[in-house]
């Protein structure tokens, strides 16, 4: 099912794609924290391997197949193909749910941070 | 040269990969890649390269994803059946196209798949040919009947090797 603008997206449906994306692997969080600027597939691992000061290096394969995940989940949403290029920008249902995932890390982060 | 049968001597795709990287540091490379290539795969010699392979099955690929690939430096080398071949050349770290556990899981799933249909036609012919074989085995003679045993012989083997392949490809999945 996809679910394109969160004004569509009742609570049920946030509900459901909460329990399919929450928590986000590394990469899949990555892809969708680069997508809150218009990117394609290849820009998308520049980035990514940009902030994460060459840490993380996604594959071609894994790029591909987490931006279909997304795009079917309503996370991202396609906006221009340009030479057989796709550009993908995060919707508003996906901006929540990385909102989400970054209280949840945050947590993580300062109970960690309290006992260490 | 020519290898015969390829995918069925290297039917896991990790290893499908390992044995094309071999042999083209020996300098062989597929010649063309085709839907024939599981039958008969023609190499031709040339310079040994270091080449990182990379199966990928994609039954119905978006518009896209052949250029996602070649913008990360992959280049084509052809389609068996629905499976796309891409090599990369490199010298010290080996290129991956699935860096994380989940998308390689995937990846190796889609092939899992592909091959639970064989195996569900594989199953129904071999129950077809076991019922014929107890209603009218009587009825043969005997060079028909010792063709039919080694036939029935070796459909059951295929099973057994079919749901080996596919465990061996789940349990490949944390490489």
């Amino acid at each position: 099912m996809i679910y394109h603008a969160m004004r569509g997206a009742s609570k049920v449906q946030i509900e459901k794609l909460r329990n399919a994306f929450i928590p986000m692997s590394e990469t899949m969080l990555y892809i969708l924290m680069s997508l809150t600027s218009e990117r394609h597939g290849y820009g998308i691992m520049l980035y990514v391997k940009d902030i994460t000061n060459g840490r993380l290096s996604l594959g071609a394969g894994t790029v591909y197949q987490t931006l279909g995940k997304l795009e079917k989940g309503g996370l991202i949403k396609q906006t221009t193909e340009i030479d057989r290029k796709k550009y993908y920008i995060i919707t508003d249902v996906g901006r929540q749910l990385l909102i989400e995932e970054s209280k949840r890390i945050s947590e993580i982060n300062r109970n960690l941070e309290a006992i260490l | 040269m020519i290898k015969f049968l390829s995918t069925l001597f290297h039917p896991i795709p990790s290893d499908y990969e390992a044995w094309l990287e071999k042999l083209s540091l020996k300098g062989w490379y597929p010649k063309k890649i085709n839907q024939w290539n599981s039958l008969v795969m023609e190499f031709e010699k040339s310079e040994p390269k270091k080449y990182r392979y990379v199966l990928d099955l994609q039954a119905a690929p978006e518009s896209d994803y052949i250029k996602i690939y070649k913008d990360f430096g992959w280049e084509f080398c052809g389609k068996i059946t629905n499976a796309f071949l891409w090599r990369m050349e490199y010298s010290e770290q080996r290129p991956e196209s699935f860096t994380d556990e989940e998308t390689m899981r995937e990846r190796n799933n889609r092939f899992v798949k592909s091959l639970s249909f064989s195996f569900i036609f594989q199953i129904i012919f071999e129950i077809a040919i076991t019922l014929l074989f107890f209603l009218y085995a009587r009825f043969f003679e005997m060079p028909a009947l010792t063709v039919y045993i080694i036939v029935l012989a070796l459909s059951y083997i295929y099973t057994i090797y079919l749901s080996s392949i596919m465990l061996k490809i789940k349990k490949g999945d944390k490489k």
